[in-house]
């Protein structure tokens, strides 16, 4: 009895690839390619280990066709690299190898499949189910990037391949975590803090100003449409191209979605809690300090994150658009993508990437530091 | 109605207050600029003091010059050396003992050419650019104006700042209708002015000339008067003449070396300053040493043995910070190396008050005298930073009512048919914006629904759909049009791309929105569904989509903004000049800012339609929403 079809499948297809396709195109199977060749065995063996996997029905049996999925797409994909030192260089890839490398990856997904829908509630199962999937697919999509790119021999100056990102994220780390210095903590940093600090300002003023509110708001969202990429030369004319113009481009995006939703925090209240408090004779300073406030805690949390996201998106493009002294993840992208350095460009692209996610989460454990209490963060 | 004014009046009244807290922003905004072009002596203008020549010869017992200077102040000169000739200044006026004596002190050129009455152009017998000219013993006054495009031997079309007047061009004299015409307040040439091959050492004459003295130099011969000498006149080009040349302040005793100019604020770089010791000019250049400084060396062999040693530009003090043996320099401090120490005639102690040391003391009765030297004039912008701020040729922020003096000018630029119009550039972006908001609304809603539908997909991909926002998809223009051209799409007038930028950037928030809202059926609700055994389809467009439609509409407002700023991104990298981005990104270029400001505001407001366009969709397709 089949138990695991996906896999059951990818191993049938991985085998077909294996013994009968030609490994490079209009070339010769994998058996007869002299730099491959080394790997006919290990696939063969790889591939009969999953078809045995397939047919049993264990969370371990799921764990090795996962693992014996991904070393065989692994061990496929060297031996098509393999060919390119004996004169394929530029050749893509017979079917044999896409069977191989799709169907072997096909083991793992099935594999995966199964493993999200383990029912039972021990804690090695919530292990298994909650856990191992979603950190598969992150190397699933770069099995396939990576497969892909070396596949069809696509250039660098097309399209990185991960290793050459990786590559580059090993011997450059030092610039680009100088890079990723200079702009998170002279530029992000300090136009976020001033962004948010006078963003409470004036969302305070405006709160408490029914005037205000009908006449300002209306603005702050119109302003977000206000395009960066009109706006930043601009800044950079009237600060200069040094860290100070893409500070200022962090104030003004971080600043207006801080005003609604602290406008918002202090003004949407529960008027029954209003009521309690006027029934306990509460002061207004009381009803400041112990209602409105924690009140707009959430929302104010809220925008900070949403803030936290742009505002190093948006540093980021303003490099592009002033350029100044070339030193900053920005400045990095762009000089590299200009001169198609791809790998560059992505591995400058992981660093934001890495800065904006670290970032972003740590907003939320202040969230959760700060707002335990809320109706969001309590155990269901 | 008395409703509408309510809720306008406050609007309003914080527009005017923004209107009038435009001025000190934009001045706030323009601060550093007008502050740099006040201090910044490299934005001043420059002043050249040269020796004068005489202003008339036809009386040749008494010399008078500009009236602006004080002779006194100076001493008379002839071929680079004080005159050796008696002569008393009364009145500020110069007179010579004796007629005969003061005429040799002239000699004059005359110029090939017929003085009919009609001939304005003269050419002499020697090389006499530069020197003055004089039309019977007066002196005439030089000046001519260039425009600011240069010859590159197809340019027809050059500017002035008035096209009246003389115009000469390489020895010519330029006539109206065959030569030029005038256009537009511009000088049209029937001809391409010819490109001067040594672009370094350009003369003015290699571009038309306009006329705005007396006469102008058209190249290194000929001369062109702006207006004929009357018949039985004699032009004459001054060969060698007397010129008075200021003195440098300072008492010339044998030991005294610090002099300075009778103008403050020496430009430092000048190579063309004169400084002369009786006949002897000092050079305003450096010598250096014969050897190279490595950071290691700290003995100098220059080529003579006189001169002040200055290192990067200080002056070194004899004895203290070195000792000198002939024309060897043993410095006390070793220099770093690429430092240059130099050799001088003199060196510029204090700029600002133009003072200089010499290398040797002159000894009475000699003379210090300067030929020519330039000064910082003052700033060009204006003397206080409100006048240079106004000056500003690109503010950053413009004044509030130049946007709406500029607008219907701007408006109306370009015919409705030309692909410039701003009308038309607005509704092409509109139309990319909203297909980047279908595209990325299905995408996301698509996602969405996997999501909820497939809730380990969820685990799986949140976390990218959350890094792909954290991904500066501007950097990745520049591949996406290398990929797009590999499928034969053209990306300057393509919608694609518009398509795949603005859909990448609004497919998040509603992902995110609509996962939520169709996550947030109410409990009752579903156990009411799951008793009348409805399956899961059934469940999700019957219950869930209904429950999420509040959520998608609130999410489709924040992905209509981003679709917009998505669409102009792609605009400004594609060049795509048939949208709203490439006309920011041109006024951007060319600083425009008061016509960039209305593009902003056309885009806001572009922004804001679209916001309250997916509000009365909303309306219309969930009009219940809106009953409470």
């Amino acid at each position: 009895m089949i138990v695991n079809v996906g896999s059951f499948i990818g191993a049938l297809l991985a085998l077909l690839g294996v013994v009968l396709g030609t490994w490079v195109r209009s070339g010769l199977g994998l058996s007869a390619t002299d730099a491959a060749a080394w790997a006919w065995w290990p696939l063969l063996g790889l591939i009969a280990l999953s078809l045995l996997a397939s047919l049993l029905a264990s969370r371990w049996a799921y764990v090795g066709a996962l693992l014996l999925g991904l070393v065989g797409a692994w061990v496929a994909l060297f031996a098509f690299k393999a060919t390119l030192s004996v004169g394929f260089g530029s050749v893509p890839a017979g079917w044999g190898f896409w069977c191989a490398f799709v169907g072997l990856l096909l083991v793992a997904v099935g594999a995966m499949v199964k493993l999200s829908t383990l029912q039972g509630s021990d804690r090695l199962n919530r292990v298994l189910r909650d856990f191992i999937p979603p950190a598969m697919v992150s190397l699933l999509l770069l099995f396939v990037w990576e497969g892909v790119t070396e596949g069809l021999r696509i250039p660098m100056a097309f399209f990185p391949r991960v290793s050459d990102v990786y590559r580059v994220l090993l011997s450059a780390s030092s610039v680009l975590v100088a890079d990723t210095v200079r702009t998170v903590f002279k530029q992000v940093l300090s136009g976020y803090v001033l962004g948010i600090a006078s963003g409470v300002g004036m969302g305070l003023i405006v709160a408490f100003s029914p005037f205000l509110r009908r006449g300002f708001l209306p603005l702050a969202t119109a302003f977000s449409a206000i395009p960066i990429v009109g706006l930043a030369p601009v800044l950079g004319r009237a600060f200069g191209v040094d860290w100070q113009s893409k500070a200022a481009v962090a104030v003004i995006v971080s600043f207006f979605p801080v005003v609604i939703n602290v406008v918002q925090g202090l003004t949407t209240i529960d008027p029954l809690k209003l009521d309690l408090m006027r029934a306990y004779a509460a002061s207004p300073r009381h009803v400041l300090f112990k209602l409105r406030f924690p009140n707009a805690l959430p929302y104010l949390f809220n925008a900070l994150k949403i803030a936290s996201i742009i505002v190093l998106i948006s540093v980021i493009v303003a490099e592009f658009l002033i350029p100044g002294p070339p030193r900053g993840l920005g400045q990095r992208i762009s000089l590299s993508a200009r001169s198609g350095r791809y790998d560059i460009t992505f591995a400058a692209i992981a660093y934001a990437s890495l800065i904006g996610i670290l970032f972003y989460n740590f907003i939320a454990l202040l969230e959760r530091l700060f707002t335990s209490w809320h109706s969001s963060f309590r155990k269901k | 109605m008395k409703r509408a004014f309510q809720n306008a009046f406050p609007l309003l009244v914080v527009l005017g207050v923004l209107f009038v807290l435009g001025y000190p922003f934009a001045f706030l905004l323009s601060y550093p600029l007008a502050k740099t072009n006040l201090e910044n002596r490299d934005r001043w203008s420059q002043t050249t003091f040269e020796a004068l020549p005489p202003l008339d010869l036809s009386q040749p017992a008494t010399l008078r010059f500009s009236g602006d200077v004080d002779l006194e102040q100076g001493l008379l000169i002839q071929d680079q050396a004080p005159l050796q000739l008696p002569y008393t200044i009364v009145d500020n006026v110069v007179q010579f003992p004796s007629v005969a004596e003061s005429t040799r002190a002239f000699t004059l050129v005359d110029f090939e050419g017929a003085i009919d009455g009609k001939n304005r152009v003269f050419r002499a017998t020697e090389k006499g650019a530069g020197r003055p000219l004089y039309l019977n013993g007066r002196l005439l006054v030089a000046g001519h104006e260039t425009p600011p495009e240069k010859p590159d031997g197809q340019r027809v079309r050059f500017s002035f700042s008035t096209t009246k007047g003389v115009f000469a061009m390489r020895g010519l004299l330029l006539t109206p209708g065959t030569d030029y015409t005038v256009e537009e307040g511009s000088l049209v040439l029937k001809e391409p002015a010819p490109l001067w091959l040594s672009l370094r050492t350009e003369p003015d004459w290699a571009r038309p000339m306009r006329l705005s003295g007396e006469y102008v130099w058209a190249d290194e011969r000929t001369v062109v008067l702006k207006r004929a000498p009357a018949p039985g006149s004699t032009l004459q080009l001054a060969h060698s003449i007397v010129r008075w040349a200021q003195r440098l302040r300072g008492t010339v005793d044998g030991t005294n070396r610090t002099f300075s100019l009778l103008h403050p604020k020496l430009v430092p770089s000048d190579t063309q300053r004169r400084v002369y010791v009786d006949g002897r000019p000092l050079s305003a250049q450096g010598r250096p040493p014969h050897e190279a400084s490595d950071g290691t060396r700290r003995a100098f062999t220059f080529p003579t043995a006189g001169g002040v040693i200055t290192l990067n530009g200080r002056l070194l003090q004899r004895g203290k910070d070195y000792t000198q043996k002939g024309a060897v320099v043993t410095l006390s401090k070793t220099p770093a190396a690429h430092s240059q120490p130099v050799q001088r005639d003199y060196a510029i102690v204090d700029a600002d008050q133009s003072r200089l040391v010499l290398a040797t003391a002159p000894v009475p009765p000699s003379v210090v005298w300067a030929g020519s030297y330039t000064v910082y004039d003052r700033p060009k912008c204006g003397n206080s930073v409100f006048a240079c701020f106004l000056s500003l040729p690109q503010h950053p922020a413009p004044l509030p009512h130049w946007v709406f003096t500029k607008a219907p000018a701007f408006l109306t630029r370009f015919p409705w048919a030309s692909d410039r119009n701003v009308l038309r550039q607005v509704v092409y972006t509109a139309r990319g914006t909203f297909v980047a908001l279908l595209a990325g609304g299905a995408v996301g809603l698509l996602l969405a629904a996997l999501f909820v539908l497939v809730r380990p997909l969820e685990r799986a991909l949140l976390p990218w759909v959350i890094a792909s926002q954290t991904v500066p998809i501007i950097a990745l223009v520049p591949m996406l049009v290398l990929i797009l051209a590999n499928f034969g799409i053209r990306i300057q007038t393509s919608i694609v791309p518009t398509a795949i930028i603005g859909g990448y950037l609004s497919f998040f928030p509603i992902t995110i929105g609509a996962a939520k809202g169709l996550r947030s059926a109410e409990p009752l609700a579903l156990d009411l569904m799951r008793s009348y055994a409805a399956h899961k389809g059934q469940v999700f467009f019957k219950l869930r989509l209904y429950a999420a439609l509040p959520f998608i509409f609130a999410s489709f407002k924040v992905g209509a903004a981003a679709s917009l700023v998505g669409a102009l991104i792609s605009e400004t990298e594609t060049s795509n000049a048939k949208g709203l981005g490439f006309a920011i990104l041109g006024q951007v270029q060319a600083g425009n800012v008061a016509d960039l400001w209305i593009l902003f505001f056309i885009s806001s407001l572009l922004g804001i339609v679209f916001v309250s366009g997916v509000g009365w969709v909303e309306k219309f397709l969930a009009p219940w929403m809106h009953k409470a």
